[in-house]
């Protein structure tokens, strides 16, 4: 799949390697590069895993992977919880007594 | 490829440069600098600020009795005991949270003083605060945030707020976990020319200012008392240091400031393997101790943020009592709002009940709920990172390993803290930064200003 230009994409790239990160982090974290993440309008046909600029909603033009094609939002409001499906009942039932 | 280090050397030139605002006429050497000088000094009267706020629709949020809640905490008071619980429902604020008032000053600010766009590094609620005001100032934002763990995992919570920065019309910079965050900020800020929107200016202070007028004001009108006391979710200090400021020029002297975290001790904030254990974002300690003993660690050259000189007391809560009390709200008052902004509810559900039943305490904020920003999308995403979920006595839980839904609501209890020992904890990082050399009059006077600790404390720590 290509990006196709002017479409919504999403690019990634090391913003700073290990030895370039912050002194005193804890071991997790210092082993690993800080990534950064930038989505915005493709300037140029891509595959997933190229280089490519992109133009942000703020204007700039940044340069990175292409690691998402028409990224969304997909966060939810997760599964039923059961230990809080309990909790109102149980306070109105409180409230009653 | 840039270095952390050699862009933090560089952090007092390029914040002055994207700010405008000058930190070396208040430098009083070494330690010390006029604090109440800088902060008098935004240009800005407190009406100025109301009616900044009131052109973009941000403020005048609504006060509301939490009655059912009220008489919950009464059934477990003693005699004579249980007062009365009001809210404040900053959720009405534009962007969703009382970071409206944050922002509306800073982003005013730049564009009066002509700058093209503003950018903020935050994972919270400020994000979105920032994008909204400059979408209705007419600027353009850039909001950094730390979303990812190094596989790619983003925070339920974080990822929404990134969201609600791209429906305002921000780029949004979203880093993986670390303190570099910041550097890779003033790389922004470098690189663009855009204003410096931080948390931590007087300008973003002051915003908040109008809130702590706000409760006074309305608590006389609806109460016929100056409130008795004010819970503040506290986590980088903003909050309690522009409500406090905001209830102390209203004339609530005798109100009582209390800071409410969530307490995540143990997680380190900066660990990439911790980072997906928690189940709140901000509000909790991991931002509050650290802030609280030593503000100066800010993305400016001195922080408008110093909770110290007001917290009359500060305590903690867990992360299963907040989903808790944000059922509640939900359940009994008709509010779903979202978790981080119930902190201080949950603290004031305990605090109340040792209160006279005369007496008033305040809620001071709520923000928004929505996808990831909601108790159900934590607990489910805590319980996919191998966190243990039960019900029975929260102040058994461990952060980061598991989360413990309160059985009853009498199980709610607010941790304090010992102001002391954060006193002390501030003055060991004062004289950490201070280095060789004898502390100046000066210094000691600002130390005591700042920490709120008597001189004689200072002394003894110092061994002068």
């Amino acid at each position: 799949m290509l990006s196709h230009i002017g479409s919504w994409v999403e690019i990634a790239w090391v913003a700073m390697t290990p030895s370039a990160r912050a002194e005193q982090l804890p071991q997790s974290s210092r082993a690993v590069s800080v990534v950064a993440k930038v989505r915005g309008f493709a300037l140029a046909s891509a595959a997933l895993g190229e280089e490519l600029s992109v133009k942000t909603f703020a204007g700039r033009i940044l340069s990175g992977t292409l690691v998402d094609l028409s990224p969304g939002h997909t966060h939810s409001f997760g599964r039923p919880q059961p230990l809080l499906l309990a909790v109102g009942g149980a306070l109105r039932e409180e409230l009653k007594s | 490829m840039s270095n952390y280090k050699d862009i933090i050397a560089r952090k007092k030139e390029i914040t002055a440069k994207a700010l405008g605002f000058d930190y070396a006429k208040y430098e009083q050497g070494g330690l010390a600098f006029d604090y109440e000088g800088m902060m008098n000094n935004t240009g800005y009267t407190l009406a100025d600020i109301r009616r900044i706020q009131r052109e973009t629709g941000v403020g005048n949020t609504p006060l509301l009795e939490l009655r059912q809640i009220t008489r919950l905490a009464r059934k477990y008071a003693p005699p004579g005991k249980g007062a009365r619980i009001f809210l404040k429902d900053e959720a009405a604020n534009p962007s969703g949270s009382f970071k409206a008032r944050r922002a509306a000053i800073s982003v005013y600010h730049a564009a009066k003083l002509g700058y093209e766009g503003v950018v903020a590094a935050t994972s919270g609620n400020y994000g979105a605060a920032v994008a909204s005001q400059a979408a209705m100032r007419g600027l353009k934002a850039i909001i950094v945030q730390e979303v990812y763990d190094s596989k790619g995992l983003g925070q339920p919570e974080i990822l929404e707020k990134g969201r609600a920065c791209e429906a305002y019309g921000a780029e949004v910079m979203q880093l993986t976990v670390g303190p570099e965050l910041f550097a890779i900020f003033l790389q922004v800020l470098e690189t663009t020319g855009f204003f410096n929107a931080s948390l931590y200016t007087p300008y973003g202070i002051a915003g908040i200012e109008t809130l702590g007028v706000e409760i006074v004001e309305e608590v006389r009108q609806r109460a016929s008392r100056d409130p008795d006391a004010v819970v503040i979710t506290h986590a980088g200090g903003g909050n309690v240091t522009g409500t406090a400021r905001g209830i102390i020029k209203a004339g609530a002297l005798s109100c009582r400031i209390i800071g409410a975290s969530v307490d995540l001790g143990g997680l380190h904030m900066a660990s990439d393997s911790d980072f997906n254990r928690k189940s709140f974002t901000t509000g909790h300690t991991g931002f509050s101790v650290p802030f609280t003993t030593w503000p100066d660690r800010a993305d400016v050259p001195r922080n408008a943020a110093r909770s110290l000189r007001y917290l009359d007391s500060f305590g903690t809560v867990t992360q299963g009592e907040v989903f808790y009390a944000t059922e509640m709200l939900a359940q009994l008052e008709g509010l779903e709002r979202g978790p981080a902004g119930n902190v201080s509810l949950a603290a004031a559900f305990a605090l109340a009940q040792t209160m006279d039943e005369g007496q008033v305490i305040v809620v001071q904020e709520t923000e928004y709920t929505g996808a990831g920003k909601h108790p159900t999308a934590q607990l489910t995403f805590a319980e996919s990172q191998g966190i243990v979920l039960s019900s029975g006595d929260p102040s058994l839980s461990v952060p980061g390993q598991s989360i413990i839904i309160p059985s009853h609501p009498k199980l709610i209890c607010f941790k304090e803290l010992s102001m002391e020992a954060l006193r002390l904890s501030y003055l060991r990082n004062a004289l950490a930064h201070k280095g060789e050399g004898q502390l100046s009059p000066r210094e000691v006077e600002f130390l005591c200003e700042d920490s709120r600790a008597p001189q004689s404390v200072v002394c003894q720590v110092s061994g002068q």
